[in-house]
């Protein structure tokens, strides 16, 4: 269990830094695009932009003060590490995850194809997300092959 | 799988939330073994039948196993 606390620990210092990092670099964007930025934004992107930002903060927090809790009680600690490393639940993950990306390659493939016929910007932008989630696929699997 | 952890469990009078905790997994797995939706890792099948000072073979039934007998299965 000390291993696993070092390793929360760790888990704390990258989310922290992370959440600063994101902090800063949301309000220099913000800054910039509001007084020096010629980018024709749209109030729809910027309240996405907002809710997306939102939700990744509340995220971060929510980790955030997850971990320190448990750090300070080992009856959480142990429940955080069984919820992390139960086997089923590893096992869910994986096969979703698994599963979800040959439905994402294949939904782009064929959104793609069919966008051919209308627009050639979608068709390209389409092409391109497949490629991106297919090169990452098969990254993994040959990162894996090579672990295991 | 077909497995003897109900029964084990009842005996020594364990709920699912005590045995899930004393071999390090969540209640919802002792549920999915019990129900013969999952079949357990082996370090999950050895955990659980040390648990109960008992051989795996004697936790879990592996007679429905198909396994390869002179190269045929």
């Amino acid at each position: 269990m000390e291993q696993y606390k070092d390793k929360l620990k760790k888990r704390l210092f990258f989310l922290t830094s992370c959440l600063i990092l994101y902090i800063v670099a949301n309000c220099v964007m913000y800054v910039y695009v509001g007084t020096k930025g010629n980018v024709n934004i749209t109030n729809f992107i910027q309240g996405f932009q907002f809710g997306i930002g939102f939700v990744v903060m509340a995220l971060f927090v929510y980790h955030i003060t997850n971990y320190v809790s448990a750090l300070r009680n080992e009856k959480k600690l142990k429940n955080i590490y069984i919820e992390e490393t139960d086997e089923r639940k590893l096992m869910i993950y994986q096969k979703s995850g698994s599963a979800g990306m040959t439905f994402a390659i294949g939904g782009l493939a064929g959104a793609s194809v069919l966008a051919g016929y209308y627009d050639t910007t979608i068709f390209f932008t389409l092409l391109g997300a497949c490629f991106f989630v297919a090169t990452i696929r098969a990254v993994l699997k040959l990162y894996y092959q090579n672990k295991y | 799988m077909k497995t003897k952890i109900q029964e084990l469990r009842k005996k020594h009078k364990l709920s699912q939330e005590e045995l899930a905790l004393a071999v390090g997994v969540t209640r919802q797995t002792i549920t999915s073994l019990e129900c013969e939706k999952y079949t357990a890792s082996l370090v999950l099948a050895y955990k659980i039948a040390r648990y109960f000072h008992m051989a795996i073979e004697d936790v879990f039934d592996f007679s429905e196993v198909e396994v390869f007998e002179n190269g045929t299965i």
